[in-house]
Protein backbone atom coordinates (compact mmCIF):
# COMPACT_ATOMS: atom_id res chain seq x y z
CA UNK A 1 0.00 0.00 0.00
CA UNK A 2 1.73 3.49 -0.79
CA UNK A 3 2.50 5.50 1.74
CA UNK A 4 0.08 9.05 1.58
CA UNK A 5 2.23 12.16 1.67
CA UNK A 6 2.87 14.19 4.74
CA UNK A 7 1.63 17.25 4.36
CA UNK A 8 3.92 20.58 4.88
CA UNK A 9 2.53 24.05 5.29
CA UNK A 10 4.61 26.68 3.53
CA UNK A 11 4.26 30.24 4.63
CA UNK A 12 5.85 33.22 3.08
CA UNK A 13 4.56 36.53 1.96
CA UNK A 14 6.37 36.24 -1.52
CA UNK A 15 4.35 34.55 -4.12
CA UNK A 16 7.70 33.40 -5.74
CA UNK A 17 9.20 31.54 -3.03
CA UNK A 18 5.74 29.71 -2.10
CA UNK A 19 5.79 28.71 -5.88
CA UNK A 20 9.56 27.44 -5.73
CA UNK A 21 9.19 25.64 -2.74
CA UNK A 22 5.96 24.29 -3.47
CA UNK A 23 7.28 22.98 -6.65
CA UNK A 24 10.51 22.08 -4.97
CA UNK A 25 8.09 19.69 -2.35
CA UNK A 26 5.16 18.70 -4.12
CA UNK A 27 6.41 15.65 -5.70
CA UNK A 28 7.11 13.94 -2.19
CA UNK A 29 4.45 16.22 0.32
CA UNK A 30 1.28 17.80 -0.13
CA UNK A 31 1.45 21.12 0.32
CA UNK A 32 -0.13 24.04 1.75
CA UNK A 33 0.86 27.66 1.65
CA UNK A 34 -0.52 30.95 3.26
CA UNK A 35 0.77 34.46 2.75
CA UNK A 36 0.38 35.71 6.22
CA UNK A 37 0.19 35.29 9.60
CA UNK A 38 -3.43 35.14 10.20
CA UNK A 39 -4.04 33.03 7.01
CA UNK A 40 -1.49 30.39 8.68
CA UNK A 41 -2.24 30.82 12.11
CA UNK A 42 -6.12 29.35 11.20
CA UNK A 43 -4.91 26.89 8.98
CA UNK A 44 -2.27 25.83 11.70
CA UNK A 45 -5.19 25.74 13.76
CA UNK A 46 -7.54 23.81 11.90
CA UNK A 47 -4.91 21.35 10.75
CA UNK A 48 -2.31 19.35 11.73
CA UNK A 49 1.37 19.42 10.57
CA UNK A 50 4.34 17.71 10.74
CA UNK A 51 6.16 20.41 9.28
CA UNK A 52 5.73 23.87 8.77
CA UNK A 53 8.28 25.94 6.67
CA UNK A 54 7.88 29.58 7.52
CA UNK A 55 9.31 32.87 6.50
CA UNK A 56 10.43 35.21 8.94
CA UNK A 57 9.02 38.89 7.53
CA UNK A 58 5.18 37.91 6.65
CA UNK A 59 5.12 41.68 5.96
CA UNK A 60 7.76 42.49 3.37
CA UNK A 61 7.73 46.34 3.81
CA UNK A 62 7.93 46.18 7.07
CA UNK A 63 11.56 45.90 8.56
CA UNK A 64 10.75 45.19 12.46
CA UNK A 65 8.08 42.13 11.14
CA UNK A 66 8.96 39.35 12.77
CA UNK A 67 4.79 37.56 12.02
CA UNK A 68 7.05 34.29 11.00
CA UNK A 69 8.80 34.14 14.66
CA UNK A 70 5.27 34.73 16.64
CA UNK A 71 3.78 31.80 14.29
CA UNK A 72 6.26 29.43 15.13
CA UNK A 73 5.67 30.59 18.99
CA UNK A 74 2.09 29.40 18.15
CA UNK A 75 3.10 26.17 16.34
CA UNK A 76 4.76 25.20 19.55
CA UNK A 77 1.67 26.12 21.50
CA UNK A 78 -1.07 24.07 18.73
CA UNK A 79 1.64 21.14 18.68
CA UNK A 80 4.50 20.93 19.81
CA UNK A 81 6.18 17.86 18.63
CA UNK A 82 5.88 19.34 14.48
CA UNK A 83 9.09 20.53 12.94
CA UNK A 84 9.47 23.80 11.90
CA UNK A 85 12.10 25.67 9.34
CA UNK A 86 12.26 29.01 9.46
CA UNK A 87 13.49 30.56 5.86
CA UNK A 88 14.49 33.91 5.52
CA UNK A 89 16.14 36.73 3.36
CA UNK A 90 16.64 38.39 6.30
CA UNK A 91 19.34 36.83 8.82
CA UNK A 92 19.79 38.35 11.93
CA UNK A 93 21.71 36.37 15.41
CA UNK A 94 18.56 37.19 17.50
CA UNK A 95 16.03 35.56 15.42
CA UNK A 96 18.34 32.49 15.13
CA UNK A 97 18.20 32.43 18.14
CA UNK A 98 14.81 32.77 19.12
CA UNK A 99 13.88 30.35 16.29
CA UNK A 100 16.68 27.46 17.26
CA UNK A 101 17.36 27.96 20.75
CA UNK A 102 14.00 29.01 22.16
CA UNK A 103 11.23 27.75 19.86
CA UNK A 104 13.11 24.77 19.02
CA UNK A 105 13.05 25.12 14.68
CA UNK A 106 14.50 22.40 13.12
CA UNK A 107 16.37 24.45 11.25
CA UNK A 108 16.88 28.25 10.12
CA UNK A 109 17.42 28.87 6.37
CA UNK A 110 18.96 31.75 4.64
CA UNK A 111 17.32 32.16 1.42
CA UNK A 112 20.49 34.16 0.08
CA UNK A 113 23.68 32.04 1.66
CA UNK A 114 25.96 34.04 2.97
CA UNK A 115 28.83 32.92 0.48
CA UNK A 116 26.68 34.48 -2.44
CA UNK A 117 26.32 31.21 -3.61
CA UNK A 118 22.15 30.36 -4.78
CA UNK A 119 19.36 28.61 -3.00
CA UNK A 120 20.26 24.88 -2.46
CA UNK A 121 17.37 23.40 -3.48
CA UNK A 122 17.94 20.45 -3.18
CA UNK A 123 19.85 20.36 -0.03
CA UNK A 124 16.47 22.17 1.19
CA UNK A 125 14.79 18.90 0.40
CA UNK A 126 16.80 17.05 2.77
CA UNK A 127 16.57 19.30 5.55
CA UNK A 128 12.43 18.95 4.77
CA UNK A 129 13.11 15.11 4.76
CA UNK A 130 15.05 14.99 8.07
CA UNK A 131 12.45 17.60 9.66
CA UNK A 132 9.62 14.57 9.10
CA UNK A 133 11.61 12.10 10.14
CA UNK A 134 12.49 14.90 13.03
CA UNK A 135 8.77 14.86 13.98
CA UNK A 136 7.87 11.56 13.28
CA UNK A 137 10.13 10.57 16.03
CA UNK A 138 8.42 12.88 18.06
CA UNK A 139 5.11 11.42 17.48
CA UNK A 140 6.04 8.16 19.03
CA UNK A 141 7.35 9.89 22.03
CA UNK A 142 4.38 11.24 22.21
CA UNK A 143 2.37 8.60 22.19
CA UNK A 144 3.01 7.65 26.01
CA UNK A 145 1.16 10.84 26.34
CA UNK A 146 -2.44 9.11 24.95
CA UNK A 147 -4.54 8.93 27.94
CA UNK A 148 -3.91 12.02 29.63
CA UNK A 149 -6.02 14.02 27.91
CA UNK A 150 -8.83 15.15 30.02
CA UNK A 151 -12.54 14.38 28.52
CA UNK A 152 -13.95 16.77 30.30
CA UNK A 153 -13.32 19.44 28.17
CA UNK A 154 -15.25 22.23 28.14
CA UNK A 155 -17.22 23.75 25.34
CA UNK A 156 -15.68 25.88 22.84
CA UNK A 157 -17.55 28.66 20.57
CA UNK A 158 -19.80 27.34 17.55
CA UNK A 159 -18.32 26.83 14.23
CA UNK A 160 -14.88 26.59 14.82
CA UNK A 161 -14.89 22.81 14.37
CA UNK A 162 -11.98 21.76 11.79
CA UNK A 163 -13.21 22.50 8.21
CA UNK A 164 -13.48 19.44 7.18
CA UNK A 165 -15.78 18.37 10.00
CA UNK A 166 -18.19 20.81 9.71
CA UNK A 167 -20.62 20.04 7.26
CA UNK A 168 -21.18 16.60 9.04
CA UNK A 169 -21.84 18.16 12.16
CA UNK A 170 -25.20 19.54 13.68
CA UNK A 171 -24.75 23.18 16.07
CA UNK A 172 -25.66 20.76 18.71
CA UNK A 173 -24.10 20.92 22.41
CA UNK A 174 -22.16 17.62 21.46
CA UNK A 175 -21.01 19.25 18.24
CA UNK A 176 -19.33 21.49 20.52
CA UNK A 177 -17.62 19.31 22.56
CA UNK A 178 -16.64 17.43 19.95
CA UNK A 179 -15.35 20.43 18.19
CA UNK A 180 -12.76 20.75 21.81
CA UNK A 181 -11.63 17.33 21.37
CA UNK A 182 -10.94 17.13 17.83
CA UNK A 183 -9.36 20.43 18.65
CA UNK A 184 -7.30 18.52 21.20
CA UNK A 185 -6.79 15.34 18.95
CA UNK A 186 -5.50 17.33 15.94
CA UNK A 187 -2.70 19.09 18.17
CA UNK A 188 -1.62 17.94 21.63
CA UNK A 189 -3.44 14.61 20.56
CA UNK A 190 -1.55 14.54 16.80
CA UNK A 191 -0.21 11.42 17.28
CA UNK A 192 -2.73 9.58 17.03
CA UNK A 193 -4.16 10.67 13.86
CA UNK A 194 -1.69 9.58 11.16
CA UNK A 195 -3.52 11.65 8.62
CA UNK A 196 -5.41 14.11 10.69
CA UNK A 197 -5.55 16.38 7.72
CA UNK A 198 -7.64 14.01 6.11
CA UNK A 199 -9.90 12.52 8.30
CA UNK A 200 -13.96 11.50 8.02
CA UNK A 201 -16.81 11.49 10.06
CA UNK A 202 -19.37 9.36 10.23
CA UNK A 203 -22.06 10.68 12.27
CA UNK A 204 -24.60 7.96 14.24
CA UNK A 205 -26.83 8.30 17.04
CA UNK A 206 -25.97 8.30 19.85
CA UNK A 207 -23.81 11.02 18.72
CA UNK A 208 -20.08 11.30 20.36
CA UNK A 209 -19.96 8.69 23.31
CA UNK A 210 -16.47 8.59 22.20
CA UNK A 211 -13.95 9.13 19.50
CA UNK A 212 -11.93 6.11 17.92
CA UNK A 213 -9.06 6.75 15.70
CA UNK A 214 -6.74 4.18 13.93
CA UNK A 215 -2.97 4.66 15.01
CA UNK A 216 -0.76 3.18 12.44
CA UNK A 217 2.06 3.51 14.49
CA UNK A 218 0.69 1.80 17.43
CA UNK A 219 -1.39 -0.86 14.87
CA UNK A 220 -4.11 -0.51 17.25
CA UNK A 221 -7.62 1.64 17.41
CA UNK A 222 -7.65 3.94 19.94
CA UNK A 223 -10.99 5.08 21.91
CA UNK A 224 -11.38 8.60 24.14
CA UNK A 225 -14.43 8.50 25.73
CA UNK A 226 -16.25 11.65 25.90
CA UNK A 227 -19.03 11.64 28.82
CA UNK A 228 -21.17 14.32 29.93
CA UNK A 229 -22.78 14.59 26.54
CA UNK A 230 -26.55 13.99 25.73
CA UNK A 231 -27.63 10.41 23.98
CA UNK A 232 -30.48 9.68 21.76
CA UNK A 233 -31.92 6.57 21.61
CA UNK A 234 -30.62 5.26 18.03
CA UNK A 235 -28.41 2.57 17.39
CA UNK A 236 -24.92 2.49 16.52
CA UNK A 237 -23.50 0.23 14.55
CA UNK A 238 -22.01 -2.75 15.71
CA UNK A 239 -18.60 -2.28 13.69
CA UNK A 240 -17.86 0.36 15.70
CA UNK A 241 -17.57 -1.21 18.82
CA UNK A 242 -13.98 -2.37 19.68
CA UNK A 243 -12.65 -5.39 20.66
CA UNK A 244 -11.62 -4.98 23.95
CA UNK A 245 -7.83 -6.57 23.50
CA UNK A 246 -7.64 -3.05 20.69
CA UNK A 247 -9.36 -0.60 22.68
CA UNK A 248 -8.47 1.14 26.48
CA UNK A 249 -11.71 1.44 26.73
CA UNK A 250 -14.10 -0.76 26.30
CA UNK A 251 -16.94 0.79 26.13
CA UNK A 252 -19.25 1.38 22.66
CA UNK A 253 -17.72 4.22 20.45
CA UNK A 254 -20.24 5.83 17.74
CA UNK A 255 -20.51 8.88 15.98
CA UNK A 256 -16.67 9.32 14.61
CA UNK A 257 -14.67 7.44 12.97
CA UNK A 258 -11.34 8.23 11.70
CA UNK A 259 -10.85 6.59 8.63
CA UNK A 260 -7.59 7.30 6.83
CA UNK A 261 -6.63 7.05 3.22
CA UNK A 262 -3.96 4.44 3.29
CA UNK A 263 -6.10 2.13 5.50
CA UNK A 264 -9.03 0.92 3.16
CA UNK A 265 -12.38 0.46 5.41
CA UNK A 266 -12.70 -3.19 5.80
CA UNK A 267 -9.13 -3.03 7.31
CA UNK A 268 -10.00 -0.28 9.86
CA UNK A 269 -13.22 -1.90 10.66
CA UNK A 270 -12.02 -5.57 10.80
CA UNK A 271 -9.91 -4.20 13.77
CA UNK A 272 -12.71 -2.51 15.05
CA UNK A 273 -15.28 -5.83 14.97
CA UNK A 274 -18.26 -6.52 16.84
CA UNK A 275 -17.62 -7.17 20.32
CA UNK A 276 -21.26 -8.38 21.53
CA UNK B 1 33.13 41.93 40.63
CA UNK B 2 33.99 38.99 41.62
CA UNK B 3 35.60 36.44 38.79
CA UNK B 4 38.24 34.96 40.30
CA UNK B 5 38.57 31.79 40.24
CA UNK B 6 36.25 31.10 37.57
CA UNK B 7 37.54 27.92 35.13
CA UNK B 8 37.65 28.79 31.43
CA UNK B 9 38.31 26.51 28.55
CA UNK B 10 39.85 28.36 25.35
CA UNK B 11 39.48 26.16 22.51
CA UNK B 12 41.53 28.10 19.27
CA UNK B 13 44.26 26.84 16.85
CA UNK B 14 45.68 30.47 16.45
CA UNK B 15 48.87 30.58 19.48
CA UNK B 16 48.85 34.42 19.40
CA UNK B 17 45.36 34.60 19.98
CA UNK B 18 45.39 31.85 22.35
CA UNK B 19 48.55 32.56 24.12
CA UNK B 20 47.26 36.26 24.50
CA UNK B 21 44.02 35.66 25.74
CA UNK B 22 44.69 33.39 27.94
CA UNK B 23 47.47 35.64 30.06
CA UNK B 24 44.68 38.39 29.68
CA UNK B 25 42.01 36.39 31.42
CA UNK B 26 44.38 35.20 34.01
CA UNK B 27 45.83 38.29 34.79
CA UNK B 28 41.79 38.85 35.37
CA UNK B 29 41.55 36.49 37.69
CA UNK B 30 40.19 33.53 35.99
CA UNK B 31 41.89 30.48 35.78
CA UNK B 32 42.36 29.48 32.39
CA UNK B 33 43.28 26.53 30.25
CA UNK B 34 43.75 26.73 26.52
CA UNK B 35 43.95 24.01 23.94
CA UNK B 36 44.50 24.09 19.80
CA UNK B 37 42.08 21.22 18.82
CA UNK B 38 38.70 19.58 19.56
CA UNK B 39 40.03 16.25 21.11
CA UNK B 40 41.85 18.04 23.67
CA UNK B 41 38.57 20.16 24.57
CA UNK B 42 37.19 17.40 24.63
CA UNK B 43 39.38 15.81 26.91
CA UNK B 44 39.60 18.40 29.51
CA UNK B 45 36.16 19.20 29.29
CA UNK B 46 35.05 15.72 30.15
CA UNK B 47 38.18 15.70 33.22
CA UNK B 48 36.98 18.66 34.23
CA UNK B 49 34.29 21.56 35.21
CA UNK B 50 34.52 24.62 33.09
CA UNK B 51 32.17 27.98 33.98
CA UNK B 52 32.62 28.59 30.21
CA UNK B 53 34.18 27.00 27.19
CA UNK B 54 35.13 29.33 24.65
CA UNK B 55 35.49 27.86 20.43
CA UNK B 56 36.48 28.79 18.09
CA UNK B 57 34.02 28.33 15.01
CA UNK B 58 36.65 27.34 12.75
CA UNK B 59 37.63 23.91 15.58
CA UNK B 60 34.40 23.82 16.68
CA UNK B 61 32.21 22.34 13.57
CA UNK B 62 35.97 20.43 11.88
CA UNK B 63 35.09 17.32 12.50
CA UNK B 64 30.86 17.30 12.70
CA UNK B 65 29.10 18.18 15.45
CA UNK B 66 29.68 15.46 17.75
CA UNK B 67 32.44 16.60 19.99
CA UNK B 68 30.86 19.65 20.42
CA UNK B 69 27.82 18.08 21.02
CA UNK B 70 29.50 15.81 24.00
CA UNK B 71 31.62 18.72 25.43
CA UNK B 72 27.80 20.89 25.55
CA UNK B 73 26.27 18.02 26.85
CA UNK B 74 28.80 18.50 29.54
CA UNK B 75 28.47 21.72 30.05
CA UNK B 76 25.14 23.01 29.11
CA UNK B 77 24.86 26.57 28.76
CA UNK B 78 28.46 27.13 29.16
CA UNK B 79 29.65 26.96 25.60
CA UNK B 80 30.10 29.74 23.45
CA UNK B 81 31.11 29.80 19.30
CA UNK B 82 33.14 32.86 18.46
CA UNK B 83 33.17 33.34 14.54
CA UNK B 84 36.30 35.36 13.16
CA UNK B 85 33.00 36.31 10.43
CA UNK B 86 29.74 37.31 11.45
CA UNK B 87 27.43 34.26 10.41
CA UNK B 88 23.85 33.31 11.10
CA UNK B 89 24.65 30.31 9.74
CA UNK B 90 27.69 29.62 12.04
CA UNK B 91 25.38 30.80 14.62
CA UNK B 92 22.39 28.61 13.85
CA UNK B 93 24.77 25.52 13.65
CA UNK B 94 25.94 26.89 17.55
CA UNK B 95 22.31 27.04 18.41
CA UNK B 96 21.10 23.56 17.07
CA UNK B 97 23.29 22.19 19.38
CA UNK B 98 22.84 24.01 22.38
CA UNK B 99 25.59 26.64 22.57
CA UNK B 100 25.80 30.10 21.83
CA UNK B 101 27.27 32.44 19.92
CA UNK B 102 29.08 35.61 19.25
CA UNK B 103 31.55 37.15 16.46
CA UNK B 104 34.85 36.76 17.73
CA UNK B 105 36.32 39.73 18.99
CA UNK B 106 39.34 41.75 17.03
CA UNK B 107 41.03 42.83 20.46
CA UNK B 108 41.92 40.68 23.63
CA UNK B 109 40.26 43.39 25.64
CA UNK B 110 37.23 42.83 24.16
CA UNK B 111 37.72 39.16 24.62
CA UNK B 112 37.78 39.92 28.52
CA UNK B 113 35.14 42.22 28.41
CA UNK B 114 32.79 39.69 27.10
CA UNK B 115 33.88 37.13 29.06
CA UNK B 116 33.36 38.98 32.24
CA UNK B 117 29.55 39.23 30.73
CA UNK B 118 29.07 35.90 30.14
CA UNK B 119 30.25 35.03 33.56
CA UNK B 120 28.06 37.48 35.08
CA UNK B 121 24.90 36.36 33.23
CA UNK B 122 25.70 32.82 33.72
CA UNK B 123 26.16 33.23 37.73
CA UNK B 124 22.89 35.15 37.84
CA UNK B 125 20.96 32.52 36.10
CA UNK B 126 22.33 30.18 38.50
CA UNK B 127 21.25 32.47 41.80
CA UNK B 128 17.89 32.76 40.35
CA UNK B 129 17.39 29.85 39.53
CA UNK B 130 18.76 28.05 42.86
Amino acid sequence: MARAKETVLIVDDQQNWLDVLSKGLEKDYAVETAANYKDAKAILQRKAFLLAIIDIRLVGKDEKNVDGIRLLADLRQFADGASAIIITGYPEIETAKDAVLRYKAFDYVLKYPEDGSEFDLSAFREKVQNAIEFALGNRQKAITLEFKLDPYLSPMSKGELAGALAPELDSSEAAQELDQLLRRLLYDFLPLAPMAGWAKVIKEKPPMAGVLCWSRRLGKALAIELKGLKETSREFPAFLRVEEKHSHVTRHFSGILYAFPELSFDVFSGIVKSSK
Amino acid sequence: MNTSKARILIVDDEPKWGRNSKLALEERGYIVEWVQSMKEAYDHASRERFALVVINSALAFAEGTSPLKRIVRRHPRSVIILSDVHSVAVAVEAFKVGADYEDKPFEISNLVNLVDRLICSLRTESVSAA
